[in-house]
């Protein structure tokens, strides 16, 4: 078994641009839940709408990549008021249900047959990046070393990507201190409280909802631009609760929490697989064993991450980065 | 004890007497038409009409059940009243949303006490202040727009809290402060806002008795300074010590009201309820056998 | 000590999980088709039976021939192709059995296009040619009999979801699995080598996910509770139980949707416009009876009032002698069962998949919520709408969106009456 290669695999996807595009994701989840209380199970629907937007601006319209990713980023703040006018006064249980739902909505409506004119359906719409890829003043060949090498493009979306994160993360950081930020914050905490001393709270949470989507917004045009392309099978469900996932493990409410925890969730979840798969080569293993292993790290890590879950909510429910002691004055 | 007529010369206790119940005031900050709201059939609140004088201290009693929660909750605009309007300073409320009735002026406190448990204490009483521009999202990154208001916030948020006498709590979260320092603060809170009227629901309720003996203290001279103050209270010793006006509710109605020695002595109001005002449980079965 | 309960459960169910990938880990190997590699695929019917011996031929963009098959006993076929991109699938009329044609004759190349990594399936319908489509109204009174079948089978599955909100404010993301759990292990017991008729091993399924139900709440849930977790934790919990059962379900079972061995093939009885098979009225049956059931047991029983009566209130019914855990394990294990028997009953309507139970819940959710959280009556009323909306829906609309229509529903119902329809408003303060 070659350990060096499996934590070369991991610590490459936890540097990765897949690792940021959670990064950015997260970011906006921290905002909505972390900061604002909201309990938004449909981010995955912000990410789409960053990413189709771009998608169909570029290759269905043949418009331009700069216009298409602010379109994309409107359609985001559409979204976030569409969502949140009727949903945002109703309890947090109901606002989960109905998000999780509309995201599922929108990506069925986008891989529908009748849609495919428009977003391509279940086929996705390719080369959509050019622009993007025109703009990288890296020099061509190949950089790094062994596990971390990467080509001059790869290079190219992980600085714009991490350059991103680190944009974004001030961003939240800056409107967290703000008067803006402790009222979010205090509508988090108690709703009625801060309604009955003369703020209109549903607008500080519709601001919220609409900034976190725009950030998540945001991770959706650059998963576009990573693939050139986009397909309604990367946006399941499924990413919601992975992003979910990495903000947890990070810790709600910090700063480093939702980028620390997206790194470690792409760390884990390819040194699982990689890992699988380095101990499915091995020669001695039953044959049932190793077929079965042979092809199933994808599934394997996703059940660690279940495991992981439910272990991380028993034990140590505050994340890395949490401060334990909010936990109890929590609600 | 704090009397009307020490807060407004012009206004004598005689004048205030003579006015007929559930009527005209001669100075009214609040005044209430024909409010009716129900749930599934029960009339948790029908008054016709409501007045209260400005400048007093106006206890709201009654049994469990009589409406008094959901009275203070239509009031501010939390609920929403079948029919009814309401006027605050000439100002019409009805269908107004919480938070420009607290911008109106009226802000309210809470029978659980809502104390905002992750923030600091000086946090809290920042999010009463109504002057902070900042809280505006499109000048949230413009640290210079709003700094020096946040000084002169934070400078009146450490005067209040020294008032209240938790001053030394300031930078503590909010959620570690004692169910008494709560009370506290919530009201504290609410005094930024600087409002012309606060509604209280419930103050005192399980709250030590010096420290219900400071909070009245604080009612006291929040009055004095002209504020106007609405408060639920069970505790008929506290009514009796410190309010210029009761108002007396029952089934969602007013069964009477008028000055505190003259409303304990109402035979009406015995039956209903000061009879087993003590006993909660009993309190809504007394309501509902006397039928008013 | 709770603690060390959490980490038994947690060893035990990586222990099952391990077992079971060595018990069943060499059925799913020869199952595997591969991932990664672009293919067409296909099975080819006609009347429900599986046709033999028939060629596809597919070309490349440029007219180039690149793979051909010919359809198994099974009626199945598979041809990989060279990488992604656009192909075209010809079926080789002649090949075709006497009698059989293909529904629509202009359908003969099917154009598709392959991304990296998929297997792409292909329909060729075949039948009689249709001369007459059936007219609106016959087309709405078959949807609306469907519609009734989902209805009924949703409802069933969403009892126990809402029946746990209602009792500890849960919302249990796990509750599909529960579902797909119920009909895999049918499927393992009807259709695998063990061949169990489906009515045995539909209730041995339902017995063994009932006590899975009970088992969560008693071994994970409860020890939480005692620790005064946040509801927001919880959740958090039955997201990771969820992705758990999941994929290791995805592990054992494999991708691919598979039928149960009986029932499978039967011919349509037609009452006027409403056609069904004799399973399909069957279930529908047996589905409104266990409702009418579960309602009287509510409505009747003393466990059934005591579970009314913690969902109503937990503290009172607590303070008034109620052994609140008791009635939310019963609850536990009863929804879990509930939602297995659906489970079961909608693998032998459609067919069984790893995925089946997480599809369902969204619509599950848009029951519930629709009915109004907390209630079993609500559930069953939310249940049959959303049934109906969206087989009714596919009258108009693709089919391929009907959930769009249940989830559009959904998000009215919550515009119109956000406490549902059977839910009342709640006081503040």
């Amino acid at each position: 078994m070659e350990f060096d290669v499996i934590l070369g695999n991991a610590a490459r996807a936890g540097l990765g641009p897949q690792a940021a595009i959670f990064a950015l994701a997260a970011i906006g989840l921290n905002l909505h839940f972390g900061y604002a209380g909201l309990l938004n199970f449909g981010q995955v629907g912000f990410m789409m709408l960053g990413a189709y937007g771009t998608a169909i601006t570029v290759a269905t319209w043949g418009g331009s990549l700069w216009l298409g990713i602010p379109l994309g980023l409107g359609l985001c703040v559409a979204f976030a008021l569409a969502l949140g006018v009727p949903t945002l006064r109703l309890r947090s249980d109901y606002f989960a249900i109905t998000t999780i739902a509309a995201a599922e909505i929108m990506r069925l409506l986008i891989r529908s047959s009748p849609a495919t004119e428009l977003t391509g359906g279940p086929f996705g719409l390719q080369t959509i990046a050019n622009s993007f890829y025109d703009l990288n003043f890296l020099p061509d060949g190949r950089f790094g070393w062994g596990t971390f090498t990467y080509s001059s493009n790869q290079l190219w979306v992980m600085l714009v990507a991490w350059i991103l994160v680190c944009l974004c993360s001030a961003l939240v950081l800056g409107l967290i201190r703000s008067p803006w930020g402790r009222v979010v914050r205090a509508i988090r905490e108690d709703e009625d409280a801060v309604r009955s001393l003369g703020k209109n709270t549903v607008a500080y949470k519709l601001q919220a909802l609409a900034i976190g989507g725009v950030i998540a917004g945001l991770a959706g045009v650059i998963d576009a631009l990573q693939q050139s392309g986009v397909g309604s099978e990367n946006f399941e469900p499924q990413v919601t609760f992975f992003v979910w996932a990495a903000l947890i493990m990070g810790g709600l409410a910090t700063t480093v929490g939702p980028v620390v925890g997206a790194m470690l969730f792409w760390f884990l979840r390819e040194g699982v697989e990689s890992f699988i798969r380095e101990f499915s080569g091995l020669g001695w293993l039953p044959d049932g064993l190793a077929g079965f292993l042979d092809g199933a790290e994808g599934a394997i890590s996703i059940a660690l991450m279940g495991i992981g879950l439910i272990a991380l909510m028993a034990l140590w429910p505050q994340g890395v980065f949490g401060r334990r002691r909010d936990l109890h004055l929590g609600t | 004890m704090s009397d009307v007529t020490t807060v407004r010369p012009e206004v004598t206790r005689a004048a205030l007497e003579a006015a007929p119940p559930g009527r005209l005031k001669d100075d009214p900050i609040l005044i209430t038409f024909g409010m009716l709201k129900t749930f599934g059939g029960i009339r948790a609140v029908d008054i016709d009409h409501l007045e209260i004088e400005r400048g007093t201290i106006t206890a709201i009693i009654g049994p469990n059940g009589a409406g008094k929660t959901t009275l203070f909750n239509l009031l501010t605009g939390f609920d929403r009243p079948d029919r009814g309007a309401w006027r605050l300073d000439g100002r019409r409320l009805d269908g107004r949303a919480p938070h420009r009735v607290a911008r109106l002026g009226m802000v309210r406190t809470f029978q659980l006490t809502k104390s905002l448990s992750r923030l600091t204490v000086l946090e809290n009483m920042a999010v009463g202040a109504q002057t902070q521009r900042g809280e505006r999202l499109e000048r949230a990154l413009l640290r210079w727009l709003w700094r020096g208001e946040e000084a002169r916030v934070e400078a009146r948020a450490r005067e209040l809290l020294d008032r209240f006498g938790i001053a030394h709590m300031a930078d503590e979260q909010a959620g570690t402060l004692s169910g008494g320092q709560r009370k506290l603060l919530e009201m504290a809170r609410a005094l930024m806002a600087e409002p012309h009227l606060v509604m209280l629901d419930e103050p005192t309720a399980g709250v030590n008795p010096a420290l219900t003996e400071s909070l009245l203290e604080h009612m006291r001279a929040l009055n004095a300074r002209g504020v106007t103050v609405v408060f639920v209270e069970h505790n008929m010793d506290v009514v009796m010590d410190i309010s210029d006006w009761v108002v007396v509710m029952a089934q969602g109605r007013i069964l009477t009201e008028g000055p505190p020695e003259q409303v304990v002595a109402n035979e009406e109001v015995i039956d209903a309820y000061l009879g087993r005002a003590r006993d909660p449980a009993g309190g809504g079965e007394a309501g509902e056998a006397n039928d008013v | 000590m709770p603690n060390a309960r959490v980490l038994w459960a947690a060893v035990a169910l990586i222990a099952v999980a391990v077992c079971s990938l060595f018990l069943f880990g060499a059925v799913h190997a020869q199952d595997g088709d591969g991932d990664g590699e672009e293919a067409f695929s296909g099975t080819l019917r006609f009347g429900g039976e599986p046709v033999e011996g028939v060629r596809i031929v597919v070309a490349d963009a440029a007219g180039e021939a690149v793979g051909e098959a010919v359809s198994g006993a099974d009626g199945k076929w598979r041809i990989a192709l060279p990488g992604p991109g656009t192909y075209g699938a010809t079926i080789d009329t002649d090949t075709l059995p006497e009698g059989v044609t293909l529904r629509d004759p202009a359908r003969r190349t099917l154009e598709v296009t392959v991304t990296a990594g998929r297997s792409q399936p292909l329909i060729f319908a075949l039948g009689e040619p249709v001369a007459r489509g059936p007219t609106l109204p016959e087309q709405l009174a078959q949807a609306v009999l469907n519609g009734t079948k989902f209805g009924l089978i949703i409802a069933m599955c969403a009892i126990g979801l809402s029946l746990i909100f209602g009792l500890t404010g849960l919302i249990n993301f796990a509750h599909g699995e529960l579902v797909t759990l119920g009909a895999i292990l049918a499927w393992y017991l009807n259709a695998d080598t063990v061949g169990v008729p489906l009515i045995l091993a539909g209730a041995l399924a339902v017995l063994v996910a009932g006590a899975a139900g009970g088992g969560v709440e008693f071994s994970l849930l409860r020890p939480l509770r005692a620790r005064r977790l946040g509801g927001f934790q919880f959740m958090v919990v039955t997201i990771g139980l969820s992705l758990l059962v999941r994929h290791v379900l995805l592990l054992l079972f494999g991708p691919d949707r598979e039928r149960y061995v009986d029932y499978a093939l039967q011919a349509e009885w037609t009452f006027g416009p409403f056609a069904a098979t004799p399973r399909d009225l069957t279930i529908m049956a047996l589905s409104a009876a266990i409702l009418v059931a579960v309602a009287l047991f509510l409505q009747k029983a003393h466990t059934g009032k005591a579970i009314r009566a913690v969902a109503d209130n937990p503290d009172l019914a607590e303070s008034s002698g109620i052994d609140v855990d008791r009635v939310i394990l019963i609850v536990w294990v009863a929804g879990a069962a509930l939602a297995a028997v659906g489970g079961v009953f909608f693998g032998s309507v459609e067919a069984v998949d790893w995925l089946m139970g997480f599809r369902l819940l969204l619509l599950m959710f848009a029951a519930v919520v629709l009915g109004g959280l907390g209630t079993a009556y609500g559930a069953m009323v939310g249940g049959l709408l959303i049934g109906l909306v969206t087989e009714v829906s596919t009258v108009w609309a693709s089919p391929e969106i009907k959930a769009v229509f249940a989830l559009g529903v959904l998000v009215a119902a919550l515009l119109l009456r956000p406490q549902g329809l059977l839910g009342q408003r709640e006081r503040i303060g």
